[in-house]
């Protein structure tokens, strides 16, 4: 079954005073219909512009090469600007964090809904308000009539956040890419998002792409998993191998930083990783994680690093073989 | 490892991208905007015109010389070397008149606004700042202002207390403070929700010392921005005060006395006029491309 | 007798909000009587979602609010009593975004200063630089990032210095406001971690206010539920934590997701709409949401009710 988005060797350039930053470097996973991939790293990781890359929306100092990033069979690389926009919204539709931001406060929520579809398909105002409402109580959102004609600030931060979600599902996309979607929410709003995308998911099989820092929601939502350090990929797999046999030193590292209810001990001291993150600024080579990893030789600065391939969708990124043994990371805090 | 070793290490990880202070960041912009440069250099030009004015006159612009009335400039049949700018209908050199006359521009630009930036940023701090009932009573203080028409206001006041450079300034000075006021109100109100603010008074910061020493100095780049814009416009103004009579009294060099007792000759002897007009554009111009350029300049970062 | 470095005794915020041009105004309870009480060198945790009341009750406790009604205790002594820079001395906070929670046209060794110089306690310069020196290393920081500016700094960095500013001063007592929720996991672990340090160091107490229940679990020793301006629940960390007995505490227990890929997502029954603080639901202000409601919970406002160290305000609690 082929891949519903591919990406391969994907790069991401800014350009900035300070120089060219390298804020992708060398991604590739792909993405299947009805599963979902997350992309789980700290901010700065390239992440976001990742997706930014995907659809099209990078900013004026920003350029992307690939080898490929195909959806649906179509190469979104050769495809000019009109054609990204029928496919922005219609075939991939992104969600994002702030959805306090992301809808226009000029507008009822009903119009917003209805330009959404009406602009990419040729429908009537009466068809286009039936899928407004059908999806609006899909999302759970009750009282569909008076919901549609009330305005943005009228309604709480979990309410928009379905409305933006019914919004991305108006013209039936096949890809959803998610980007911090539940971050801006409360912890009980957090669980019902991430449950409604879930079942919404499932019933229109669709492909999503979550992206995320919160390992907890990747455990409980994603299927398969690449963890991003720098603009790289260093860690893929799905989520039983990378939580229960989590092979790079970051990943290791990460899950050990967070607090577990039930499994660290309160009071005692955090894993943690030392150290901040680089600016992937200039000419790179090596591995980007050992300046702060506690396991780093000298062969750590050699040029050349490539993901190994441990089996399929299985990889990582470091020159030590995949039974590394060495536990608790170094807990310097020295900066 | 050693130092050295370390170093290499190292090498190739982008460690080494050193971030610019804001002060940097400004330099680094100042020095490629051309809006800015220009600008500055304009208003340089008339600043040491204002300053070498004994020099760069060859005449005294008070001197009259009745035998030599209506000389035309240099470059017409009639003008001579010892007029370059021809003279007045008072046999008074032109050119002296016009450098002295910057002297005037400059000084009450200034002036004026430094009165109405004391008393906007006052109004707008004390407006941003405590919000409720200050806030409240100052918008309407600025609201009534902008109701005035402040050249009616200032010709009303001339017109009782007689016209001088010292009241045209103090008249001009107490009228246009109101985009200072305006503008320190929005941004003051911004950066009173601030954390830091909420910070430093929780650390025992009294309320003069919030206001002036952690307030006021992101409250600068605003500043310089109106106080460019607002020169111009008293400039501007003054030159129409004195056009009118209203303002500076002869025989005092001041562009807009000179385009005033020129216009009547504006169809015959147009240079009359359009030499302290050009003067003027020159000036205001400058001053705005520079302000316009500051904007840019120390517009804020974000997060880097 | 227990010392106890912060106490509250049924402390009220209310604003009057316009509700509309035809309606007048509004009485909006932020703050409806909260009673807490943080032993001297213990963590309290208060959690609870936005529109609780959290904020409202860390700025009249900084001073940097006046209460409606109720009393407050700092160190002992009634803040109606004390000056606003006595109340400084004993308690700072710390902030949660640490991009705006310093000034950034100050440098880091001003900003750290600031508490110092604005209470008249320096004692020249050379005294305030050895002041810094001493803390910067306490956090963490190296002593060269003095004559930075916060732009030049990472998150976890600039937090750094907001804790330094907050302890040059050595308070009794630290207000943490979401510290660690604007930082990634790996800085957050740091920081949480040089709290917990700290915490021994120098004897201090933490008012610690957080939505992440993970790190509240990890860092508190007792901790304090918030629900639309009123304790609905309060204990020591293990024993709420074990054994929640309100049903918000439950629903919020269960909203945590835990790294566990075999476990799926939570079934939480909490209805999709928080309650408008402006328009709070009669009775018991939770009950549109309690899965478990009866009649008696529309209609009759619970009482808090303390038994083994546990304050608890339900009609019908479960482990209690």
């Amino acid at each position: 079954m082929s891949a519903l988005l591919e990406v391969k060797h994907l790069n991401v350039d800014l350009d900035l005073p300070a120089g060219t930053l390298h804020a992708v470097r060398d991604v590739s996973f792909s993405v299947q219909k009805g599963k979902t991939l997350s992309l789980v790293g700290e901010s700065g990781c390239g992440k976001s512009m990742t997706a930014m890359a995907i659809m099209g929306l990078l900013p004026p100092s920003g350029s992307c090469y690939a080898e490929k990033i195909e959806f649906e069979g179509h190469n979104l690389l050769k495809m000019n600007e009109k054609k990204m926009a029928a496919i922005r919204g219609a075939r991939i539709s992104m969600i994002f964090q702030e959805p306090m931001t992301s809808l226009d406060p000029c507008y009822t929520i009903g119009n917003q809904l209805i330009e959404a579809l009406t602009e990419h398909k040729k429908v009537s105002s009466k068809e286009a308000k039936d899928r407004a409402v059908f999806l609006l109580e899909k999302v759970g959102i009750t009282g569909s009539a008076s919901r549609l004609k009330q305005y943005p600030h009228q309604l709480s931060g979990g309410l928009r956040q379905r409305i933006m979600i019914a919004m991305g599902l108006m013209c039936g996309p096949s890809l959803i890419i998610a980007d911090e979607p539940t971050t801006a929410l409360d912890v009980t709003i957090q669980a019902q998002i991430m449950g409604l995308l879930a079942s919404i998911q499932t019933e229109f099989n669709m492909g999503m792409i979550l992206i995320t820092h919160d390992l907890g929601v990747v455990s409980r939502v994603a299927d398969d998993v690449a963890i991003m350090y720098c603009g790289q990929v260093v860690e893929t797999g799905n989520i039983k191998q990378i939580f229960d046999n989590p092979l790079h030193p970051y990943t290791k590292g990460l899950m050990e930083c967070i607090p577990v209810p039930g499994k660290t001990k309160p009071g005692e001291k955090l894993g943690s990783i030392p150290g901040i993150v680089p600016t992937p600024i200039g000419e790179l080579w090596g591995c980007s994680f050992r300046s702060r990893c506690s396991l780093a030789q000298a062969e750590c600065a050699a040029k050349g690093l490539e993901l190994t391939t441990v089996s399929d969708q299985r990889a990582f990124r470091c020159i030590r073989d995949m039974n590394i043994t060495d536990t608790a990371l170094n807990t310097r805090e020295m900066l | 490892m050693t130092p050295t070793q370390q170093q290499q290490f190292n090498s190739g990880l982008g460690m080494d991208v050193v971030f610019p202070t804001p002060g940097q960041i400004m330099r680094r912009r100042v020095m490629t905007h051309k809006g800015f440069i220009i600008g500055g250099v304009m208003v340089l030009m008339v600043f040491m015109v204002a300053i070498f004015a004994p020099y760069l006159s060859s005449h005294d612009p008070y001197h009259q010389n009745l035998s030599n009335r209506m000389v035309p400039p240099v470059w017409s049949e009639a003008g001579s070397w010892d007029h370059p700018l021809g003279t007045d209908s008072m046999g008074r050199d032109y050119l002296s008149r016009l450098v002295y006359g910057s002297r005037v521009s400059i000084l009450i630009g200034f002036s004026c606004m430094s009165i109405a930036a004391v008393i906007g940023i006052s109004l707008g701090l004390t407006a941003g700042y405590f919000g409720g009932k200050a806030d409240y009573i100052v918008s309407f203080i600025i609201t009534v202002r902008l109701a005035l028409p402040a050249v009616l206001v200032a010709i009303a006041v001339v017109a009782l207390i007689g016209g001088s450079m010292h009241v045209v300034i103090m008249v001009l000075g107490c009228l246009i403070w109101d985009r200072f006021a305006v503008i320190l109100r929005a941004t003051t109100q911004q950066i009173r929700s601030m954390d830091y603010v909420q910070a430093a008074r929780a650390a025992g910061c009294s309320i003069p010392w919030l206001m002036i020493r952690e307030i006021m100095p992101n409250l600068f780049n605003s500043i310089v921005i109106v106080a460019t814009l607002e020169i111009g416009r008293a400039i501007l103004l003054e030159a129409a005060l004195s056009f009118l009579g209203m303002g500076v009294q002869p025989p005092t060099p001041s562009w807009g006395l000179m385009i005033s007792e020129g216009k009547d000759l504006m169809l015959f002897d147009p240079y009359l006029v359009t030499i302290p007009g050009v003067a003027l554009f020159f000036l205001v111009l400058g001053m705005n491309l520079f302000g316009d350029g500051l904007r840019d300049v120390t517009s804020p970062e974000g997060r880097s | 007798m227990v010392e106890f470095a912060l106490k509250t005794e049924n402390i009220k915020k209310e604003y009057q909000v316009s509700a509309g041009v035809f309606h007048g105004k509004k009485n909006l309870k932020a703050v409806n009587g909260v009673s807490l009480s943080i032993p001297k060198g213990s963590i309290l945790g208060l959690v609870g979602e936005s529109g609780c009341g959290k904020t409202t009750i860390a700025k009249m406790i900084l001073g940097l609010e006046n209460k409606t009604s109720g009393e407050l205790y700092i160190g002992g002594k009634n803040i109606a009593k004390m000056k606003h820079k006595e109340i400084a001395k004993i308690i700072q906070p710390v902030f949660q975004d640490p991009y705006s929670s310093l000034n950034p046209r100050k440098s880091i060794s001003k900003i750290i200063s600031l508490p110092l110089r604005a209470q008249g306690l320096s004692k020249g310069t050379q005294d305030l630089e050895e002041k810094v020196d001493d803390i910067m290393e306490i956090v963490g920081l190296a002593p060269r990032l003095k004559h930075n500016y916060p732009n030049q700094l990472s998150g976890g960095q600039r937090q750094r210095v907001a804790v330094a500013r907050a302890l040059i001063m050595r308070p009794q007592v630290v207000l943490c406001d979401e510290p660690t929720s604007a930082l990634d996991v790996s800085v957050q672990a740091q920081i949480l971690n040089m709290l917990l340090d700290l915490r021994s160091k120098l004897n201090l107490t933490y008012l610690f206010i957080s939505h992440d229940l993970a790190v509240v679990e990890h860092i508190a020793t007792h901790v304090a539920v918030m629900y639309l301006g009123r304790i609905v629940e309060e204990g020591t960390a293990g024993d709420l934590f074990n054994n929640p007995s309100h049903p918000y505490t439950q629903a919020l227990l269960a909203s945590v997701l835990t790294p566990d890929p075999a476990l799926g997502l939570p079934q939480i029954q909490l209805g999709i709409e928080y309650p408008n603080p402006i328009d709070p639901p009669s009775g018991c202000t939770f009950h549109p949401r309690c899965a478990k409601r009866k009649e008696k919970c529309s209609k009759v406002a619970p009482e808090p009710v303390i038994k083994s160290g546990k304050l608890v305000e339900c009609h019908y609690p479960d482990n209690f």
